[in-house]
């Protein structure tokens, strides 16, 4: 385990807004000529790739079809989830701690393991292309950090990270895991936003807004992937959050969800006060990039659905 | 919880539109449809709820660490509800990724969404047992299936039945699985008889229906 890094306070503190400075600067640089609109209303949106959960996994048409559906939605870029690029069930790479009593898991969690890390960083590069070939953008790399990860694996994922042309990571993950990430967002000088859920019985989750705040004091390189439907569901004030922490908050996670550990409805059927915090980001025109991630229930498809949540948030914008 | 009239209306006015009728083996991105306007209406809570996402449209998916609900033995000592009511109302909030806590969920939604659970199951193990090999059965242990969990003795009694076995071991099966899958008609709600074939199919493993069919075929 490598040794903890001690954090000079003062010196902590000046740091953190010009690593956050820096890494809008970096990414909006690098935008290619994209086939649709790079903003909305001043916006940014994007969308989590999870949200095309009804493309069988390992499906070869998988990759061409996210690139389609984005551009339908009229979205130029996206939150790649790693199960979207890795060749093996998301199951064996041990985010889901219940999933790790399968029989078979170790032999999984190998496997996984291996490919990870002799796959030539060609193949990462090639999807990238892919993307922008469609005028499209990976933004952000999606990769769940947790304890059955070795150092190499974790070391590895920045580079697929940067491979794929991602201006950060973007990590459901624990504070412990946090604190282990500590030397590699130092040594790779590479940003990792933790991404919430709402458990909030296990202090080691993402899910209030002390466990950020915690997160956020351990490195300049650390920001939030705000989820303001779990947020909300956890009871929290996403708005709130928000207007204290924008500078360290790189991308919100647009789903409306119930309060009290509420489902998932359709957008303006929830509790989560997406309208204002579009409206929030817009008018002080903050560059806090707005995903859409779609997890409600539907007889349609993902492509239409992520379309009408991109139709909801237009309206509000551009309003 | 209201689902929404408006889409579960949609929802039978397009298959109206299409010309098929729920049951005809038409699929959607929530699965196949069911053979009633009842389990049509779990189907669509199901689906509305997002249960499908982690669970499957056919049950047995267990994305992010959620239960199969084909082998539950949880869902399998459920009966109209009466355990998964309380369960999805109260979700599983200390989870990673929790399951939510759908509070809104009147008693008759619930009712309809384990209706509709259980027909899935039927169909599902009906399948498996069919296709599975049965391993050597005990008859001593059938007997006590008989007399006991299934609860076959209420109504019958196995010297009756006995006669009645077909020659074939996969007919023998058949037979005894048969009539417990749903096989609804619409309108009719399943009397108790079907309500207890249907949860012996639901619940049996291989060796129960191996000790079952052993015990028959003894007193044949």
């Amino acid at each position: 385990m490598p040794a903890r890094v001690r954090f000079d306070r003062r010196a902590f503190l000046k740091s953190a807004p010009a690593i956050s400075l820096a890494f809008r600067s970096l990414a909006g640089g690098a935008i290619p000529k994209v086939a649709v609109p790079q903003t909305v209303g001043g916006l940014h949106f994007g969308v989590e790739t999870f949200s095309f959960h009804d493309i069988p996994q390992g499906d070869p048409k998988q990759l061409p079809t996210i690139l389609s559906n984005m551009i339908a939605a009229g979205i130029p870029e996206c939150e790649i989830m790693s199960g979207h690029i890795e060749p093996f069930p998301n199951i064996s790479t041990g985010w889901w701690v219940q999933t790790r009593r399968a029989v078979d898991f170790p032999k999984m969690r190998e496997e996984s393991r291996h490919w990870r890390l002799t796959v030539p960083m060609d193949y990462y590069a090639t999807i990238r292309k892919q993307f922008e070939a469609a005028g499209l953008r990976i933004y952000y790399y999606n990769i769940n950090f947790n304890e059955t990860f070795t150092d190499a694996e974790r070391d590895r994922s920045f580079e697929a990270a940067k491979a794929l042309g991602a201006a950060a990571i973007s990590s459901s993950t624990v504070l412990s895991e946090a604190q282990r990430l500590v030397p590699f967002v130092e040594k790779h000088k590479f940003v990792v936003a933790m991404h919430n859920h709402n458990n909030l019985v296990d202090p080691d989750q993402f899910a209030t807004p002390s466990s950020f705040e915690k997160a956020l004091a351990m490195s300049p390189y650390f920001m939030c992937t705000l989820d303001a439907g779990h947020f909300t569901a956890g009871n929290n004030d996403a708005v709130a959050f928000l207007k204290e922490h924008h500078q360290r908050i790189t991308n919100v996670h647009l789903r409306d969800r119930k309060r009290n550990n509420g489902p998932n409805r359709p957008f303006g059927q929830g509790d989560t006060p997406i309208k204002e915090i579009l409206l929030t980001i817009r008018d002080h025109k903050w560059p806090v990039r707005c995903y859409i991630e779609y997890e409600y229930g539907s007889f349609r498809s993902s492509e239409e659905e992520v379309k009408t949540c991109m139709e909801y948030c237009r309206n509000i914008v551009q309003s | 919880m209201k689902i929404g009239r408006g889409c579960l209306f949609l929802t039978m006015l397009t298959l109206g539109i299409c010309g098929q009728e729920a049951g005809t083996g038409q699929k959607d991105a929530g699965g196949a449809h069911a053979p009633t306007e009842a389990l049509e209406r779990g189907r669509a809570l199901y689906v509305i709820s997002s249960c499908h996402f982690c669970h499957g449209v056919d049950l047995t998916q267990t994305a992010m660490g959620a239960a199969n609900l084909m082998h539950s033995r949880v869902v399998g000592a459920d009966t109209n509800g009466n355990i998964l009511g309380p369960l999805v109302k109260a979700g599983l909030p200390a989870l990673q990724t929790s399951m939510p806590s759908y509070y809104e969920m009147t008693p008759k939604e619930i009712f309809d969404l384990a209706a509709y659970i259980h027909y899935l199951r039927q169909i599902g193990k009906y399948a498996e047992l069919m296709a599975a090999e049965l391993p050597q059965g005990d008859a001593s242990q059938g007997k006590s299936v008989f007399d006991g969990a299934a609860g076959c003795s209420k109504c019958h009694t196995a010297e009756s039945l006995a006669p009645r076995l077909k020659k074939q071991p996969n007919e023998q099966k058949k037979q005894l699985l048969l009539p417990a899958v749903a096989r609804p008609k619409e309108g009719v709600a399943p009397n108790a008889a079907a309500q207890a074939h249907s949860k012996f199919t639901e619940n049996a493993s291989p060796k129960g229906v191996s000790d079952l069919l052993t015990y028959l075929r003894g007193l044949k």
